[in-house]
């Protein structure tokens, strides 16, 4: 490996928006080098295709962000509670990216809990979900940063959540309402 | 008109930064960027539940039987249930942090041997497990026997006993009690 690698990395990665990341690539073979452990010289193609665009919609088409409803009817313990949403059901994922090949990184803030006003809570570890079209199923763990999906792949039609309330808590009855966030990100 | 030339185009970029924007904006589920953020929230309505069992769980009444074979004044007699033993009690609320739930008993009508002859139910009592309190029946209509704050879900059981203190002519006294459970 000598200046045929290093230009072969150079090249690839000129996708790489990141400067230290492309320095942390252009700089591997030096160390290794350094350490004399380099064994052998091929050409070492990698690519990292970042994208420069990415698209997320959770729910209906709209400005409005769609609400999923659960009632409940029989006491904790006595089965889940599957939801309803204001939108389509169920509730429809697009995660795109361009380029189209660009790994990209679904996540979920649920650290706010679903709250009556009047001071109770209900934990987002709740709420469950079954995921349909290349969505893994998942249960929201209730932190900042919960990742829901990864992929190089688009979410597109047939990509699906449907919820459901585990009703396993006994609270104060009211409405108790939240907002989960969902973050689209590529490395 | 150089410098004219140059606000010109000046301007033309913010327009085009500021369509941009409003297009990434447009939907506050849905946005464009990197990265990018979309909504979905979320409604759980909790009903008020009251849930009372007392015995095994179904529609049919469990029986509670004392078999005296002793002159009174020998001892109690444990009961033995036509269903669980000892019978499962459990008292479930969905209600308000400081509402209560109360379980209450009516015992007013005593045992009758269907010859006008009659044991009161202050000849009956029970051990109960925790959260439940041991007590013996007072034969009123209205007795409280515990009390409850807040939603919760409490299970224990009863233990009954019949007291064996009187003489009552010989004979199959049947008589039931009516438990209640109520929040205000």
């Amino acid at each position: 490996m000598g200046e045929s690698a290093r230009i072969s990395i150079l090249a690839r990665c000129r996708h790489v928006p990141a400067l230290g990341l492309l320095m942390g690539l252009f700089c591997l073979p030096m160390d290794l080098y350094a350490q004399g452990r380099v064994v052998a010289q091929e050409p070492l193609d990698i690519v990292i295709m970042a994208a420069s665009h990415l698209s997320l919609r959770i729910g209906t088409t709209g400005g409005t962000i769609d609400r999923v409803s659960f009632t409940v009817a029989q006491l904790p313990g006595s089965g889940a509670v599957a939801g309803v949403s204001s939108g389509a059901y169920p509730v429809p994922v697009r995660a795109s990216s361009t380029p189209s090949g660009a790994t990209k990184v679904l996540t979920a803030d649920s650290s706010t809990p679903l709250n009556d006003g009047f001071g109770h809570t209900i934990p987002f570890t709740q709420i469950s979900w079954t995921g349909a079209g290349g969505v893994p199923s998942g249960t929201f763990t209730g932190s900042s940063n919960q990742q829901i999906w990864t992929g190089t792949a688009s979410l597109g039609s047939g990509a699906t959540m449907s919820f459901f309330y585990a009703n396993t808590v006994y609270v104060p009855p009211g409405t108790y309402s939240g907002r989960v966030t969902y973050t689209l990100s590529s490395p | 008109m150089r410098r004219m030339h140059g606000t010109l185009v000046f301007s033309l970029c913010l327009a085009l930064l500021f369509c941009y924007a409003s297009a990434a904006r447009a939907e506050s589920s849905s946005s464009s960027g990197t990265p990018t953020v979309a909504h979905l929230d979320f409604r759980i309505t909790i009903p008020t539940i009251l849930y009372l069992q007392v015995g095994t769980s179904g529609a049919t009444l469990d029986l509670v039987t004392f078999t005296v074979a002793n002159l009174p004044g020998t001892g109690p007699v444990a009961g033995t249930s036509s269903g669980a033993n000892p019978v499962p009690v459990r008292v479930a609320a969905l209600v308000g942090a400081a509402a209560t739930a109360t379980l209450r008993a009516d015992s007013s009508t005593a045992l009758t041997d269907g010859a006008s002859h009659n044991i009161p139910f202050n000849q009956i009592s029970w051990t109960a497990t925790a959260p439940f309190t041991s007590n013996t029946f007072s034969g009123a209509a209205n007795q409280q026997l515990d009390q409850f704050t807040g939603p919760g879900d409490h299970q224990g059981t009863y233990s009954f006993s019949y007291a064996n203190a009187n003489y009552y002519p010989t004979g199959t006294y049947n008589g039931a009690v009516t438990y209640t459970l109520s929040s205000p």
